[in-house]
């Protein structure tokens, strides 16, 4: 029996052993490929690519063509929901859920910003908001979208300074 | 090579012994993701069944399962860091699927019934079939899906193989959106199941026998 457990542990070791390996091989390149997404993800929601790196100041970004970026965060059905919006003026221009641990199959909205649900949010202020229907059988996940959006666009800023 | 082919065709994981059809139905919306998966798979498979088979004396009986476990679930965890540093798009596309191999039984089933018991070449060959047999199933699934689908054949296969975007045909503009979505999973794969069950029975000659 407890010769079975020493082998157990050998096991253990290996698999750490293989996996911090694996991890020194690909770490800095997972690290890279988080990044590049972000920008593109940015890059998107904002219209132009920004120049030099990223310029947040309390979680607000303000690009010189006008479009403000903005991390917000709602408490959805299975957890926190972390998202860029991004604003142009008082209107809606985009909006990408970053992390989220919604019912896969359900609430898969969340992670397509193609949705027809979502698209009809687009353009609109935060009091046109109130016209938007939540989704059946997804109420506190599609609430949680609204929410942080309502969030988003409500903050005051200055748009007459940017900064990249 | 007998190991091979008998894992690959007569005891293929997904169309006779029904494993691993979670994946299989998720994922094959596509011939891309299909590959994603057959690849993350084999690697799987072909890790842990030559690791185990190479330890199998040692491994003590009442411990097996949490020893294949482990192992199966390193080499899944290996998996998902390889592709999110060669194919990051790709990952977030088909993550969960690529996670959940740890759970996947064809896997589990290859270790406890085969690798476990034989030797390392034989481990080695019965893990190269079941892979084979399994992507051949994901894509056999994964291009009837796509081609009904979509429309398209080897679309995005850039995400994984750069430098192939050529490789993509077009042959209708709309596809049909049932075949992409879940309940087309279901009829798609039925329909090649029971297409691989008749040409089994052909080549067998015994067309009278029931379904296995």
């Amino acid at each position: 029996m407890a010769r079975g457990f020493g082998f157990l542990a050998i096991i253990g070791l290996a698999c750490a052993g293989l996996l911090a390996a694996t991890e020194r091989l690909t770490g800095d390149r997972i690290a890279q490929n988080r990044q590049a997404h972000e920008l593109r993800q940015i890059t998107e929601l904002a219209g132009i690519q920004p120049a030099g790196d990223p310029q947040w100041a309390n979680g607000i970004w303000r690009l010189c063509n006008g479009v403000v970026l903005l991390k917000t965060q709602a408490e959805g059905y299975g957890g926190h929901i972390s998202a860029l919006v991004a604003r142009q003026g008082q209107q809606l221009r985009g909006l990408r859920v970053t992390a989220h641990q919604e019912t896969p199959g359900i609430a898969d909205f969340v992670a397509r910003p193609e949705d027809p649900w979502r698209l009809q949010l687009r353009g609109r202020t935060a009091a046109e908001l109130e016209d938007i229907d939540v989704i059946t059988g997804a109420t506190i996940s599609s609430d949680a979208l609204l929410t942080l959006v309502h969030d988003a666009l409500s903050r005051s800023i200055n748009p007459l300074v940017c900064d990249s | 090579m007998s190991h091979f082919s008998s894992a690959m065709l007569e005891k293929n994981p997904a169309w006779s012994q029904l494993l691993g059809l979670c994946p299989l139905l998720a994922v094959s919306t596509s011939v891309v993701n299909a590959t994603a998966l057959a690849l993350a798979s084999g690697f799987v498979l072909l890790g842990a069944n030559t690791s185990i088979a190479s330890i199998r004396r040692w491994i003590p009986q009442f411990a097996r399962l949490p020893c294949f476990v482990l192992v199966i679930a390193s080499f899944t965890t290996c998996a998902v860091m390889l592709m999110q540093a060669f194919s990051f798009e790709l990952y977030l596309r088909v993550a969960l699927f690529v996670q959940i191999i740890v759970t996947n039984c064809m896997i589990l089933g290859r270790v406890e019934g085969f690798a476990s018991k034989q030797s390392v070449p034989r481990a080695l060959a019965d893990a190269a079939g079941t892979a084979a047999g399994f992507a051949l199933a994901l894509l056999a699934v994964g291009a009837t899906r796509e081609i009904i689908g979509r429309g398209t054949l080897l679309a995005d296969m850039e995400m994984l193989f750069p430098g192939t975007a050529s490789w993509e045909l077009s042959l209708a503009d709309q596809g049909m959106l049932l075949a992409t979505l879940p309940p087309g999973a279901f009829i798609v794969a039925g329909l090649l199941l029971g297409l691989g069950n008749a040409l089994r029975r052909r080549a067998a000659g015994t067309a009278s026998k029931s379904p296995p």
